[in-house]
C-alpha cells in the first residue's frame, strides 16, 4: 500500500505518504507503530474525509465501540512508541543537586546554576521539554546520584510540580520554587535557594 | 444539497481526487464524510482559513468549502469577511437554515429576530444579518443564493461558482425539518431573481436590500484580480511540501 520509511526516533518527523496500489485505501489502518501513510489530495483512489468525530480504519465516521477503543490504541500507540530521542530533555551538568524546570524559567536556572557552580556547588539542570508522553524510565537514570531536586516554575498553583509528581517518582527531599507571574523569576532567586540548600 | 453537489461535479466532469471539500462544524458541516472526494472536517467557524491554505499550496485543485450560517457568519464571521475581500479562488457554499441545528436549536446571526423558542423566548430582538449584501461589502466577485429543495437549480448555480476565478458565495437556503419545520414552507416560497447576474456594485446592492430572502440566482458576478498564488508546489511527497513551509 505505500513505501514504508525507517522509523524516525531522535526527534526526526516521520511522514509516511500512501502510495495507492489499489483503489482502497484505509487512511487510519492500524500499524505496529500507529502511523499509518497519508495520501495527499490528487492521488486517485486515496480520498479520505479527516474527521474530528470518532472514525473507522477509513475515515468514516462511526459510533461503534471497538473502532473507538481500536483509534485510541492507535494514537496513543503512535505517541508512546515514537522514539523522542535526546531531545526530550535539555541535561546540563552533573551532582547531587538537580534542578527541575522547563520553559521560560530555563534560561534564569542556566544563569544560576552556573553562579553556583563559579561557588563550588555542582548542579545538574534538568529542562523537560517533552511533557507528554511522560518519560518515568528516562528520568529515573538522569536522577541517579542525585540526592536534592529544586523545583522551578512560573505558577502559582505549582502545576509543574503537581504534574512531576503524577508521572515521576522523585527524590525525596524536594523543594519548589513557584511563583506567578508577571514578575519573572530571576537567577538570583534559584541562586539563593540553591545556596541555602547544601 | 448533496444531490446538487454531486450533480455539479458530474456536469464540470471533475475527478474525485480532485476536489476538497473542507469544512468547519454542525450538520451542514458533516458534507465532506458523505462524498468521495477528499475532506477535512475542521472546527467551528475555521473552514476557510483552512481551505485558504490548501488552495495556496495547490491551486491545481477544486476547494470547496461547506459551511452553515452559526459556522459562516458567528464564529467564523470574520474569517467570512476577510474571505470575501482576499478572493482566494474558492467555492462557498453556506448552507442556512436560521438556526444552530446541530446544538439543538438555538438562534443564529440569520434567524429573525421575533423567532420564538423555548432558547429564546419571544426571539432574540436582534435584526438578522443580511449575508450577501454583507458579502457584496466586503468585495466577494460572486454572490448567488439557491436552495435545497431545488437541486438542479443549486447544481446551476455551483457550476458557475467552480468555474468563478476567485471567491464564490453560494448561499443554499437548507430548511432544518427538526427545529425549523415552518421552513418546509419555503419549497412553496421560493423563487427566481429572474434577471441576469449584474456587475454593477449598485445595481447589485438595489437588488439585495430589496430581495425578500427568498428568491434564488446568481445577485452579481464581476471578474476581479484573484488572489495570486505563489507556491510552485507540484509534489506527491508529503515531506517535499513540508520542507517547502518550513519557515
Ligand atoms: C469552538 C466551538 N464552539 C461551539 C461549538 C458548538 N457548536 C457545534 S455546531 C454549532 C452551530 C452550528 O450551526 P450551523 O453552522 O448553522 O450548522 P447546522 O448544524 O445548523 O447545519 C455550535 C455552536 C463547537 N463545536 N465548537
Amino acid at each position: 500500500m505505500c513505501d514504508r520509511l525507517p522509523i524516525a526516533g531522535d526527534g526526526e518527523s516521520l511522514r509516511l505518504t500512501a502510495k495507492i496500489v489499489t483503489n482502497y485505501y484505509d487512511r487510519y489502518a492500524v500499524t505496529a507503530d500507529g502511523v499509518s501513510p497519508m495520501s495527499l489530495p490528487g492521488t486517485p483512489g486515496g480520498q479520505y474525509t479527516a474527521d474530528g468525530l470518532e472514525h473507522n480504519v477509513r475515515g468514516v465516521p462511526s459510533s461503534r465501540a471497538t473502532d473507538h477503543q481500536s483509534q485510541l490504541d492507535k494514537r496513543r500507540d503512535k505517541l508512546l512508541r515514537y522514539d523522542y530521542g535526546p531531545i526530550w530533555a535539555e541535561v546540563e551538568g552533573d551532582g547531587e543537586a538537580a534542578v527541575l524546570t522547563w520553559g521560560s524559567t530555563a534560561a534564569p536556572v542556566r544563569e544560576a546554576a552556573a553562579l553556583a557552580r563559579a561557588q563550588g556547588l555542582a548542579v545538574k539542570v534538568l529542562v523537560l521539554r517533552l511533557l507528554l508522553p511522560a518519560q518515568p524510565a528516562r528520568l529515573a537514570r538522569l536522577l541517579e546520584g542525585v540526592r536534592r531536586v529544586l523545583v522551578v516554575e512560573q505558577s502559582h498553583s505549582q502545576q509543574f510540580y503537581s504534574y512531576l509528581k503524577a508521572h515521576y517518582t522523585l527524590p525525596a527531599a524536594v523543594r519548589v520554587l513557584a511563583r506567578p507571574g508577571p514578575l519573572s523569576i530571576r537567577p538570583a532567586a534559584v541562586l539563593a535557594q540553591l545556596l541555602q540548600w547544601r | 444539497m448533496q444531490a446538487a453537489l454531486f450533480r455539479a461535479l458530474a456536469h464540470l466532469d471533475l475527478p474525485p481526487e480532485h476536489v476538497t471539500i473542507i469544512s468547519g462544524i454542525g450538520c451542514s458541516s458533516r458534507l465532506p464524510a458523505y462524498t468521495e472526494c477528499y475532506g477535512f472536517h475542521g472546527i467551528h467557524g475555521r473552514a476557510l482559513p483552512l481551505a485558504t491554505g490548501l488552495k495556496l499550496a495547490r491551486p491545481e485543485l477544486t476547494v470547496i468549502v461547506a459551511s452553515g450560517d452559526g459556522d459562516a457568519f458567528s464564529i467564523g464571521g470574520n474569517h467570512f469577511l476577510h474571505a470575501c475581500r482576499r478572493n482566494v479562488d474558492l467555492t462557498c457554499i453556506i448552507m442556512d437554515n436560521e438556526v444552530y441545528g446541530m446544538t439543538k436549536g438555538q438562534p443564529s446571526p440569520t434567524t429573525a429576530s421575533d423567532w420564538d423558542s423555548k432558547l429564546a423566548p419571544s426571539g432574540t430582538h436582534v435584526r438578522p444579518l443580511q449575508p450577501l449584501a454583507v458579502a457584496l461589502a466586503a468585495g466577494a466577485g460572486f454572490i448567488a443564493r439557491g436552495f435545497s429543495g431545488d437541486p438542479n437549480g443549486t447544481a446551476r448555480l455551483l457550476v458557475e461558482a467552480i468555474r468563478h476565478p476567485g471567491f464564490a458565495l453560494v448561499h443554499v437556503l437548507s430548511p432544518c425539518v427538526t427545529y425549523r419545520p415552518e421552513e418546509k414552507l419555503w419549497k412553496q416560497q421560493v423563487h427566481s431573481i429572474e434577471m441576469e447576474p449584474t456587475a454593477e456594485l449598485a445595481e447589485a446592492a438595489r437588488r439585495l436590500f430589496t430581495d425578500d430572502g427568498l428568491s434564488t440566482g446568481i445577485f452579481y458576478r464581476a471578474t476581479l484580480p484573484p488572489y495570486p498564488v505563489t507556491s510552485q508546489t507540484r509534489s506527491d511527497d508529503l515531506s517535499v511540501i513540508e520542507a517547502e513551509f518550513v519557515l
